[in-house]
């Protein structure tokens, strides 16, 4: 049985969300880049429009009329690309130089790192995919693209990559954050639509959450248009481009552009109100304990992309076998690290790990400080908490646990028994300079790392079991100049 | 419930059109233009459904080494345009023959079947499948073309759930052609089981071709064609229920939307349904949830919670048990389960986050 289970079983019977979190998982900037997006069906590399802006009362709306037609989706995108650049990129304008992490070698580093909040995951792989297709554009040629578009392009593209990286917080995707908060009776498809998830939080008075989220999940918040939507711009578009008369020019397209606009004007609104509700609410909460440090990571990727990008280094499109390995290590070390910060900062997340039995909880019965063992050429201190628990313990003898106040210095089991009808557990503090639970204190150890240890391989081989008969050619620039649709 | 229907023929999707419970999705038209506008490209649509197939025979030269010459092209849509059921009755039977051609290797039967039918007796009733196209090479193996619009980059498809439905969709039309194949009397290992997928390469509309072994989607969906229970069963089950006079009156939009959604849920009382998150994308999806959400079923939630559930009735009952309520003997693993993490929850809810 999982806290989810609980926590949606409860949502049912009281008809709204329960949380699952005692604090935030995740920085939320003040004053983030908002950006909600249309597509015009299941066109993939393009938006219809974007809505962008620092806060609620500042929406900038970018329409193209026909996204499918690239000199008119180039031209509306321009405006988006320049407030998004120079919001993106603002923080490198003051980098320095500094250390690594762990003193190593020195870096150029920006003080802090921007943050872009997208209604949900679906956005994020749209600008993605639009960023995929920018990145590489040529600036001279038959066809220059703007540089400014091209570097918009690998900001995005960057972005895409970086957000599967777990705990990171330079993309928030809102369904993603919300799901991780809260606890509702939905399953899983249904929780990556955030008008359901803020209905069910918070429900119309005297109506039941699920009810509720039912129904708003009717009108999609983007970047997937339905039916119904798509079929209320076609005879706009259609009158668009009859008008038009095949100009791109932007004075006349700017001024048959209206009927397009307010359409998207009016779903974008709903998109964006919802968007700003939901992550004012989140922002109320308390921030974990954990967050400026997955905060310090977010600063390096983003100089290390930063200036990449200054240096115009060219990325693959694909990743080499190699790097995707490499890739997929740090992806599921980030994984279980995360997992366990957050579990070490929250009591709620961490209830989880007692139930399955990697961690432990219960009162301090008494502190041995006088334990000493036999160093290598004198016996040292090694001070022993004994835990009288709750429950059962399920962890092994000798294994290494983290006591929740403290995540970084470790204690080994030394023992497993029973006093009193209970179970009692020996641990033995490994970092003599760290501080103990009193006796009498109720306390929680946990298995687990909250630092990583991931190193990459050195190794640029492929390894066997992920040799292909013949690797795939790049093809960089995704512009196909002699077919363009519409 | 999905079983009665598929026996009876009725479309799930268009049963509940009109009531507030209709199925909330529906391709964009644009989507659908796209699609349209791509397999008009590959086949080099003259705009009257004559198609000359250009790009497709050169994609199909260069990956399944079709000669330059000798190509025999025939288009079953215009042959017997429409979708009525004679048509596609029509068309299948003409599938059949040209198959029965190909496999014979005599004198010189076409090699590019466009609009395939294909017919399945599922469940006791006939079904027809449209095959994009049949490619076909002397002293080859037939393989099987379908036709989609989502983009291939960087050699990986944009959307995986669509490369997932159409590799599934081809694998089903190399099943049903094989099995035609067999029925004639011909080894069905005459059909490849790798199908040629064509998809646009990057932005524009340039088609790629890529072949794709689907051989394990169809024997899963081997499994799945067998497990659809025969209509006459069905019927049997039902005891006297007429289950073919209730779907007239509830796809019977003149009726009130109110005495077509009774008469359903009517249906689905006698029969039964099954929910589940694999649910969605059917038109009965918000009706069936609905039901759930009105008996608090546990199937409301993810899957994995769901089966931490097995033995409890309803989702209030479970609140009941996680708050000490005493559990009957069927319940009891779950109810102590749930007990335990209530309790764990209290406590942490009384704890101070660490800073």
């Amino acid at each position: 049985m999982s806290l989810a289970t609980l926590q949606a079983i409860e949502s049912f019977v009281s008809g709204h969300a329960e949380r699952t979190a005692m604090v935030r998982h995740r920085a939320l900037d003040s004053q983030p880049l908002m950006v909600c997006a249309f597509q015009l069906g299941g066109e993939p590399f393009s938006a219809a429009a974007i809505a962008w802006g620092r806060s609620v009362d500042d929406m900038h709306l970018a329409v193209a009329g026909d996204p499918r037609n690239r000199d008119l989706l180039f031209a509306a995108l321009e405006p988006f690309a320049r407030d998004f650049c120079a919001y993106f990129e603002a923080p490198w304008a003051h980098a320095q130089v500094e250390a690594g992490p762990r003193g190593g070698g020195m870096q150029l580093l920006a003080p802090t790192s921007p943050q872009i909040v997208v209604p949900n995951r679906q956005t994020v792989m749209l600008l993605g995919r639009l960023g995929r297709r920018l990145r590489f554009l040529p600036t001279d040629g038959p066809q220059p693209a703007d540089p400014i578009i091209v570097r918009h392009g690998a900001h995005l593209a960057f972005l895409r990559e970086h957000g599967p990286v777990a705990g990171q917080q330079l993309i928030v995707d809102l369904d993603g954050l919300l799901d991780e908060h809260w606890g509702m009776a939905l399953n899983a498809t249904e929780r990556s639509n955030l008008a359901a998830l803020d209905a069910f939080i918070e429900p119309p008075a005297g109506v039941h959450g699920h009810l509720a989220a039912a129904q708003a999940e009717l009108e999609p918040l983007g970047p997937r248009p339905d039916a119904e939507q798509d079929a209320r711009v076609e005879p706009l578009i259609q009158d668009f481009h009859r008008r038009r008369k095949g100009s791109t020019s932007p004075r006349v397209v700017e001024s048959l552009l209206s009927p397009i606009r307010e359409h998207y004007r009016e779903l974008l609104e709903r998109t964006w109100e919802t968007s700003w509700r939901c992550l004012e609410r989140e922002r109320g909460w308390p921030q974990a304990r954990h967050v400026p440090e997955r905060m310090e990571a977010d600063r390096r990727e983003y100089s290390f992309h930063m200036e990449g990008v200054e240096a115009q280094i060219r990325r693959r499109s694909r990743r080499t076998m190699p790097q995707a390995i490499a890739h997929v290590r740090k992806l599921s070390d980030a994984e279980s690290v995360v997992a366990t910060q957050r579990a070490a900062d929250d009591p709620l997340k961490m209830v989880d790990l007692i139930a399955s039995g990697q961690a432990i909880i219960g009162i301090v019965d008494r502190i041995d400080l006088g334990h000493t063992i036999l160093g290598p050429s004198r016996a040292v201190s090694r001070p022993l908490a004994y835990l009288r628990l709750d429950g059962e313990c399920f962890l092994d003898i000798g294994e290494v646990v983290h006591w929740d106040q403290q995540p970084q210095k470790s204690y080994e089991v030394r023992s497993i028994g029973t006093r009193g009808g209970r179970e009692e557990v020996c641990l033995m503090l490994e970092n003599p300079q760290a501080s103990l639970p009193e006796a009498g204190e109720r306390a929680c150890f946990f298995a687990g790392d909250v630092k990583s240890r991931f190193t990459p391989s050195p190794s640029r081989d492929i390894p066997w079991t992920h040799r292909t008969p013949e690797a795939q050619a790049e093809t960089p620039d995704l512009e196909d100049n002699e077919e363009q649709a519409a | 419930m999905a079983g009665l229907a598929f026996a009876e023929g009725v479309d799930l999707d268009k049963l509940l059109a009109g009531t507030p419970l209709a199925a909330a999705f529906g391709q964009s038209g644009f989507a659908f233009a796209r699609g349209t506008t791509f397999e008009a490209r590959v086949k080099d649509d003259q705009g009257d459904g004559h198609c000359r197939y250009g790009p497709l025979l050169e994609l199909l030269r260069e990956h399944l080494d079709f000669e330059l010459s000798d190509v025999r092209t025939i288009n079953l849509r215009t042959l017997h345009p429409g979708k009525s059921r004679e048509a596609m009755a029509a068309r299948a039977k003409e599938t059949r023959r040209l198959l029965r051609e190909m496999a014979r290797c005599k004198e010189a039967p076409p090699n590019l079947i466009d609009g395939a039918v294909l017919e399945e007796t599922v469940g006791g009733r006939t079904a027809y499948y449209e095959a994009d196209g049949i490619a076909f090479r002397l002293r080859a193996q037939l393989v099987i073309i379908e036709i989609k619009s989502f983009p291939i980059v960087d050699g990986q498809a944009a959307d995986p759930q669509a490369l997932a439905s159409a590799l599934d969709q081809g694998a089903l039309y190399i099943l049903l052609t094989r099995r035609t194949l067999a029925s004639e009397g011909f080894p069905p290992e005459l059909v490849s089981t790798r199908m040629a997928l064509v998809c646009p390469q990057n932005v524009g509309m340039r088609p790629c071709l890529h072949l794709k072994e689907v051989e394990r989607r169809m024997r899963r969906i081997e499994a799945l064609l067998e497990s659809v229970p025969e209509l006459a069963a069905v019927r049997a089950s039902l005891g006297g229920l007429d289950a073919t006079a209730v779907f007239e009156t509830v796809s019977n939009r003149r009726r009130s939307a109110d005495d077509r959604l009774r008469e359903l849920h009517g249906l689905c009382d006698a029969v039964g349904t099954v929910f589940g998150p694999s649910c969605d994308g059917c038109g009965m999806y918000r009706f069936c949830r609905e039901r759930e959400f009105h008996a608090g079923s546990p199937n409301l939630l993810d899957e994995a919670a769901s089966r931490e559930l097995v033995g409890i009735p309803n989702l209030t009952r479970a609140s009941a048990l996680a708050a000490g309520a005493e559990p009957t003997p069927v319940e009891a693993p779950a109810a102590r389960a749930l007990a335990a993490i209530a309790a764990l929850r209290d406590d942490a809810l009384a704890r101070v986050p660490p800073s």
